[in-house]
Order: structure tokens, then C-alpha cells, then sequence
């Protein structure tokens, strides 16, 4: 992998990351800042210590944030900060890929 | 060198002996296929009577670990449990422990050889407390540790203790008896993503015990585990192994265990430094990686970009779910970030492509059992 190449994904996923940890402060209201979260604190029993109903919360807050849908089947990446970050660049390339190929169709 | 008392159990069984702590021999083991799979899809048997276990109480031993703990101890209930750190003024880590808050006591569990450090270090602290206001007392010689872990454990003892301890929450325990027998402190906590219960049992009653959890586990296929196994399944979960993945300089922040601290706690030992760090950002963090096929790594094998050396893998193993090795590396944080690819030096100083991933690695049956309720 290239520096510069190196330079790009991590540019892509800081702007992700804190966008998420700023849904998980903000919807759950949890007396943490951005900086006091690591990235692969679980989310459920040790780490964040959340429940379900957060789950739901973050779940809502994610789908409006990045425009994405969730269902019940992708609720096994809720496992970490990072593993919702990564399911969250999945599917924004998938959407960039749809529109690309759209936009060819339409040419 | 002392035996353990379990010491004819573990040759019988063929597990290789490992010295824990003071130099008692316990049951260790290569982590072989048949004990993960026991962990992952049934229930394996763990001989962990070499913990660290300590007893405080004293009118003034909430303040005393309030002090020295990282976590929030006030915030505890009877019958809860905190992962949380001991740490030095300058913000290293000393211990990660389980602290235990009971009706009249508290109660420490860490790593075997983690007891002199934690004994002498809590010891130091309590000198500044009138006599008898904080007590300690070490009970890994009059009381011991058995676990059973795995996606089935909780049927152990919901048959041997109650029906009821369905009801134990993780981060819970709880007073009971073993077939109304031997006294326990049934403890619901662990590392590996599974069911995980330790019963902590007066020593005299180890051997009787081990055997009614034996039996009582065969229909669900339950096996005798050795401590070695316990390294993969922490490391596919990420869980830290403190006698290996925290080095004498390593901070929280590094490891990454931002949340066995609470950081709206007045004070604590090493607050300062630890807030120091976490607002002028970290050297290096620790973070989980996948390895491609290759030559076997140089111990702590060194990490690069180009020829840049940007960090060394601190441990690592295969992991039979994913059929790959995984491993923890400690990379500049510059670096330290999901989804990059760089090399590691081999034993014949060939390069190894590694992948930085999130964690844990996957999510275990018994935790989707759970969130299915």
C-alpha cells in the first residue's frame, strides 16, 4: 500500500469515526468525549456496557447520519466503534459504485 | 516446586504443566483444536486456582480503592463487578484486575503473576489509613478458582448451584452452594466473548468440586482446558493479556482500555498523567491485525512502511474460526488506524503482508444468543 493511498483511507475513516462517536455521545448521552472512546471498545458487556434499546438509538442515528439503511441481519456488525465504522464505508462505497454505474447508464 | 492440588487431574488428562505465580504448577496447555472448539461450540473445564485473589475491608476501603482504582468503585452495587486498572502516577499500568464489591468487602481477582505487584502496591497505599481502617488479606492459598467457559457453560451451575443463576448478569456474582454442599461465590465474568463462570471455592473443597463439575458437564460434552487455550480466544476478542501485551511503559491509552477508566472521577492514581496523554494524543496503540501466508515471524517482529519501522507485533497465534494468523501489534498512532496494509519481518528477514482490522474479530454465538434474548 502506497503512503499517499495510506493517507487517503485514513482521512476517509477519521471523518467516519467521528461522526460516529459523536451519535454514540450525543443519541445515548453518555458522559464521555470523542477522545475518551477507543475505537475497539465493544459495545455490548465489557467496554461501552450498552443495551439493546442504545443499540436501536444508534442504529436510527447512523441511518440518518450517512443516508444508509440497516436491517436486521447487518446488526452482527454492531460489535465495536470499528466495526461499524467499517460497515459504514462498505456501504458508502456500494452507494458511490450504484451511482457511478448509474451515471454511465445515463451517458 | 509445589503441586498443585489438581496437579494428578492435569497429567492424567495429558495437559502440559505451566509454574503460575509463586510457583505452583497448574494445567497449561499448546491451545489445541479440541479445547477451542469445547470453548466455542460447548464448554471447557479451567483450572485457574492459581489466581490472585484478595480480601479488603476496613471503614475506609471504598476510599482506598476509589483512590487507587481507575473505575468508577463508588458506583457499585453488591453483588457487581468493574474491570478496571491500577495504575502508577505516571499513568502506567500496574494491574488490569476484576474488583468485586460484596455486602461488607471488596474483593481483587487478577492474573496469578500479577499477585506480588498488586499485594506490594495495595500494601503501600494502606499505610496512610490508621491501623485496621483498611485491611487486607490474602486468600489464594485458603480459597480457589475453577471456570467454565464455553456457549453451554451457563448449564453448569444452573445444575449444580440454581436454577435462578440464569438470572446472574454478566459483571455479577453471587453467594451460593455447590449441589448444597460446598460453599461458592459464583462470579459471572471473562474475556472471550462466551458464557464464562468462575466458582470460587475453599481450597479444600477444589478436587470435589472439579469432579462435580466434570460430571456434571459430560452431557454437554464438556473438556479439561489448559491456560494456554485462553490466549487464542482473548486474542480473537482482543481482550489484553497483561502478562504479555502490556509492557512495563504501556499507558491505558495505549492498550486501548479507555474504558476501564472513569474520567469524571475526581482523582485517582495517575489521573494527571493519564489526562496529560489522552489531550496531547498517544505515541503508539495497540491494534489488531491479520497475517497473510508466510514464513513464521521474528519474536516481536518489526513493522514497516517502505523501510520505515513503524511498530512490532506484540503476540500472535492462528485463530481456528477465521483460518488465518491474527495478532496484537503496537503501531505510531499516525499509523495505528483500521484498514491499511503493511510488512513484517520474518525469522529468514523476508517481509510478511499483515492487515490492520477492527475488533473483535467476530461476534460469538453466545453473544448472539443474548442479543436474540
Amino acid at each position: 500500500m502506497e503512503r499517499e493511498e495510506i493517507k487517503e483511507k485514513i482521512a476517509k475513516r477519521k471523518d467516519i469515526l467521528e461522526r460516529v462517536k459523536k451519535i454514540l455521545i450525543e443519541r445515548l448521552s453518555l458522559p464521555l468525549e470523542p477522545n475518551e472512546i477507543t475505537e475497539d471498545s465493544a459495545l455490548f458487556g465489557l467496554g461501552l456496557g450498552l443495551d439493546s434499546v442504545d443499540a436501536l438509538e444508534i442504529v436510527v442515528g447512523v441511518e440518518q447520519e450517512f443516508d444508509i439503511s440497516i436491517t436486521d441481519e447487518d446488526m452482527q456488525v454492531f460489535r465495536s466503534v470499528n466495526t461499524i465504522v467499517d460497515f459504514i464505508t462498505e456501504k458508502m462505497e456500494e452507494k458511490k459504485k450504484e451511482s457511478e454505474h448509474k451515471e454511465e447508464n445515463h451517458e | 516446586m509445589s503441586k498443585n492440588i489438581l496437579y494428578n487431574h492435569h497429567i492424567d488428562s495429558e495437559t502440559n504443566l505451566k509454574i503460575c505465580g509463586e510457583g505452583e504448577m497448574h494445567g497449561e496447555s499448546t491451545g489445541s483444536k479440541e479445547e477451542y472448539q469445547a470453548v466455542r461450540e460447548r464448554i471447557g473445564l479451567f483450572d485457574l486456582s492459581c489466581i490472585t485473589m484478595i480480601k479488603i475491608t476496613g471503614e475506609n476501603s471504598l476510599e482506598f480503592l476509589e483512590e487507587l482504582c481507575t473505575g468508577n468503585v463508588s458506583a457499585m452495587s453488591e453483588g457487581k463487578i468493574i474491570n478496571t486498572l491500577l495504575c502508577n502516577e505516571d499513568g502506567k499500568i500496574i494491574a488490569i484486575i476484576w474488583l468485586l464489591r460484596d455486602e461488607e468487602c471488596f474483593f481483587i481477582h487478577s492474573d496469578a503473576e500479577k499477585k506480588k505487584v498488586i499485594w506490594d502496591w495495595l500494601n503501600q497505599h494502606s499505610k496512610k489509613y490508621q491501623e485496621g481502617k483498611v485491611k487486607l488479606e490474602d486468600l489464594c492459598e485458603s480459597f480457589k478458582c475453577l471456570s467454565v467457559i464455553g456457549t453451554k457453560a451457563i448449564e453448569i451451575p444452573k445444575r449444580l448451584v440454581s436454577e435462578d443463576t440464569i438470572g446472574l448478569p454478566y459483571l455479577g456474582f453471587e453467594h451460593g452452594k455447590i449441589e448444597d454442599e460446598i460453599d461458592c461465590l459464583l462470579c459471572r465474568y471473562g474475556y472471550t466473548g462466551e458464557y464464562e463462570y468462575r466458582f470460587i471455592i475453599p481450597h479444600e473443597s477444589l478436587e470435589k468440586a472439579w469432579h462435580k463439575i466434570e460430571e456434571t458437564g459430560k452431557e454437554e460434552g464438556i473438556i479439561r482446558c489448559g491456560l494456554g487455550v485462553l490466549d487464542i480466544l482473548m486474542l480473537e476478542m482482543k481482550s489484553v493479556n497483561q502478562n504479555r501485551d502490556i509492557l512495563e511503559d504501556t499507558t491505558p491509552l495505549q492498550a486501548g482500555l479507555h474504558w476501564m477508566i472513569y474520567f469524571r472521577k475526581e482523582a485517582f492514581v495517575g489521573k494527571e498523567a493519564i489526562f496529560e496523554e489522552k489531550e496531547k494524543g498517544v505515541s503508539s496503540k495497540l491494534i489488531t491485525i491479520t497475517l497473510e501466508d508466510g514464513k513464521p515471524l521474528k519474536e516481536n517482529s518489526q513493522i514497516f512502511l517502505d523501510s520505515e519501522k513503524i511498530g512490532f507485533i506484540i503476540h500472535s497465534g492462528y485463530s481456528p474460526t477465521l483460518k488465518k494468523e491474527i495478532g496484537l501489534a503496537y503501531i505510531e498512532s499516525a499509523y495505528a488506524w483500521v484498514g491499511l496494509e503493511f510488512e513484517a519481518e520474518t525469522i529468514i528477514d523476508e517481509k510478511r503482508k499483515l492487515k490492520t482490522v477492527s475488533a473483535p474479530l467476530f461476534i460469538t454465538k453466545t453473544v448472539i444468543a443474548a442479543q436474540e434474548g
